[in-house]
């Protein structure tokens, strides 16, 4: 009952924003009113599983986990999405611009879902559902060509169709255990339909044209909340499916593609100066860790994956809400602390200590030096352009003196946002000196995995 | 006196070929009266299809989830007519010659007729080779070229086509042959109705995306312009 008030909870949160979206301050306030509405609910609804149309919604400690994660960071981007507000304009551009939170809050209703079924193609439809709802965001750019938000629906459908073949064969598997030829061709679907969806390199080119479409703040949201729901049942499979890491290259296409993706993301991301794509291609690199700490196949890799994917959903709700409060509010104080936002953004992400990138990360070479040390050095030297990218972006805006002027105006959002951000930023130091107040109670719940070492 | 068999026989051709030709019309006809036709013929001989593998009453479902995309679309499609004709009524202070209008439609694909014909002709005989030399999960060999059929046809379409529209009748039509080959395969209600119901979340995504991009960039390019 409670996961089905997360999502009705959702669904109404995402209607007051829309109506209210002439309003940027009640705005924010529908959407902290929401955080905290999704907050009790979760906080309150107990263990176990409920039966829905047949299925099992299964809210155990790890999904409660999982969700406490997307809810925290949809809500973060909820609360910066204000800071783009155009007034007085009806045009659809200004009516998605006004209203983003609500799209978080529609596509967070059916990842909800996803994360907490038992059946693994139900919860891929789900996740196919949400991020199809996330392209209402998007604004083509041109008539007479197919822009990135069309195109990403095809794909969704291309890999949710592959993932229910990798479903089927997986079943089938059991039945057969000797033909290995339909694990291998269960790994291909796999690999094909998430490999499409997450974006890892080379099967990533849908990334750039479609962060041309969204808002930053989209972009975010698509990396940072819905793309991990997709590593989320990756996990489960692999916990699931033992002879899936045992009898297959799975785990090696996880460490070769974490490797390609880091080493490309972060080359794509120093040259980059669009916002959405910046934020896009600085994701892949966090990704690329995450990827690889669960390709290690060890408690240690699994707790880094963890602790990777939660710093890049915080990475990146910093990195985005700096640009909108730079993009958007050209006085000079904002243009100074959005600048110290995507700074403390790129900090995390590069993995600079005491931040949680660091203790994220450190697991993650400890254990791959031995196996791997060029795969360690890339993975250290794509931090390192993370840093110096970020640096690139936010310099000019310490350095340059801005030609607005101060309004005067009592601006109330900017604030709250600016708030926000330093509550995130002190999140991520507090989580880098103590991540095992994190990575403890989250192995607790999913370390039992059967496919670790 | 044919039997019964003949008869299903019969049956099972008669829709493979209508879902060969509606597929086609789509890959083929740039206008798009004739492409959301021939995409209600598909949906109406996938419920054919679909009624030989699962229950007939369940089957309509599909035809009814079908049938409301195609509304949608077709909602969307003449709106974006409308609206073209009023800016060119606006530019010009009164409405446009039909041949004018044809001169300044946006084109729908990226390449001409001769290019479609040859793809579709190659895409063709290779689902001709796969259906009839392997089996795939224990699929009928017609339920198996019926569903990869779509599939390709509408991989085709996407890669081929330069208007969001048409893209996305791309995308239903291979969400279409994705639905025969999961009722074949799976034979799950509650994922039946979800594919349903996300045949309409797609067309009304789609719609939205081409409403957008109408709406931002205001009258068309002429016909062949390079932006």
């Amino acid at each position: 009952m409670s996961i089905l008030l997360l999502v009705a909870a959702c669904i109404g949160i995402g209607l007051a924003i829309r109506l209210l979206r002439r309003l940027p301050r009640l705005v924010f306030a529908a959407s902290l009113i929401g955080a905290v509405l999704l907050a009790a609910i979760l906080s309150t609804a107990p263990s176990g599983s409920v039966y829905f149309v047949g299925r099992a919604l299964t809210l155990d400690a790890g999904a409660r986990a999982f969700l406490w994660l997307v809810i925290g960071i949809a809500a973060t981007l909820a609360f910066f999405g204000p800071l783009s507000f155009e007034p007085a304009v009806d045009s659809p551009t200004a009516i998605i611009a006004n209203s983003q939170g609500a799209f978080f809050f529609w596509s967070l209703a059916p990842l909800i879902v996803a994360i907490v079924l038992d059946s693994f193609p139900l919860a891929v439809f789900f996740w196919a559902i949400g991020l199809i709802v996330l392209m209402m965001m998007a604004t083509p750019r041109r008539e007479g060509r197919v822009g990135g938000a069309a195109q990403f629906l095809l794909l969704t459908v291309v890999a949710v169709a592959c993932l229910f073949l990798f479903n089927r064969l997986i079943e089938l598997y059991p039945l057969t255990p000797e033909n290995l030829d339909l694990i291998r061709s269960a790994v291909i679907f796999l690999s094909l339909g998430l490999g499409l969806l997450l974006a890892v390199v080379p099967l990533h080119i849908w990334l750039g044209p479609l962060a041309d479409e969204m808002p930053p703040l989209g972009v975010a949201f698509l990396v940072g909340v819905a793309q991990p729901v997709g590593l989320w049942l990756l996990f489960q499979q692999m916990s699931a499916a033992q002879w899936l890491t045992e009898r297959t290259v799975l785990l090696t296409i996880l460490l070769f593609g974490g490797g390609l993706t880091a080493a490309v993301g972060a080359l794509l991301a120093l040259t980059e100066r669009r916002d959405g794509r910046f934020i896009a291609y600085l994701s892949l690199v966090s990704l690329a860790q995450a990827l690889v700490g669960l390709s290690l196949g060890t408690r240690a890799g699994l707790a880094s994956a963890l602790l990777a994917i939660l710093n890049r959903a915080v990475g990146i709700a910093l990195v985005a809400g700096g640009l909108a409060l730079v993009r958007n509010h050209p006085e000079r104080r904002w243009q100074i602390i959005g600048g110290m936002t995507i700074l403390a953004g790129g900090l995390t992400l590069a993995g600079i200590p005491p931040l949680l990138g660091f203790a994220a990360q450190w697991s993650i070479y400890r254990d791959l030096a031995v196996a791997n040390l060029f795969l360690v050095i890339v993975l250290l030297a794509s931090n390192a352009v993370v840093l110096l990218g970020t640096l690139r972006v936010v310099q000019p805006l310490f350095v340059e003196r801005s030609e607005a002027g101060e309004t005067g105006e009592t601006k109330i959002v900017p604030y709250l946002s600016a708030a926000v951000a330093f509550v995130l930023f002190v999140i991520v130091i507090l989580a880098g000196i103590f991540p095992h107040a994190i990575a403890e109670p989250l192995m607790a719940a999913l370390g039992n995995a059967s496919y670790l070492k | 006196m044919p039997l019964l068999s003949d008869l299903h026989f019969f049956a099972e051709v008669d829709i493979l070929v209508g879902l060969v030709y509606a597929a086609a019309l789509i890959v083929l006809d740039a206008d798009w009266r004739v492409a959301l036709f021939a995409l209600t013929a598909q949906y109406l001989l996938t419920t054919l299809l679909l009624s030989l593998i699962i229950q007939p009453s369940i089957a309509l479902l599909y035809l009814i989830s079908g049938a409301l995309a195609a509304i949608i679309l077709y909602i969307t499609c003449r709106r974006l007519t409308e609206e073209r004709r009023a800016a060119f009524a606006q530019l010009d202070g009164e409405p446009p010659a039909n041949w004018i209008e044809r001169l300044y439609q946006p084109e729908v694909f990226v390449v001409g007729y001769p290019f479609r014909v040859v793809a579709l002709a190659f895409v063709a005989v290779g689902i001709i080779g796969v259906a009839s030399s392997m089996t795939f999960l224990g699929l009928a060999a017609d339920v198996l070229f019926s569903g990869v059929w779509l599939i390709a046809a509408g991989i085709l379409v996407a890669i081929l086509s330069r208007d969001v529209l048409r893209l996305g009748l791309g995308i239903l039509l291979f969400t279409s042959g994705f639905v025969i080959l999961e009722s074949g395969i799976e034979g799950s209600l509650f994922l039946y109705g979800l594919l349903n119901v996300s045949e309409l979340l797609l067309a009304v995504v789609i719609s939205h995306l081409a409403t957008v991009t109408q709406q931002e960039t205001g009258p068309a390019r002429r016909r062949g312009e390079i932006s």
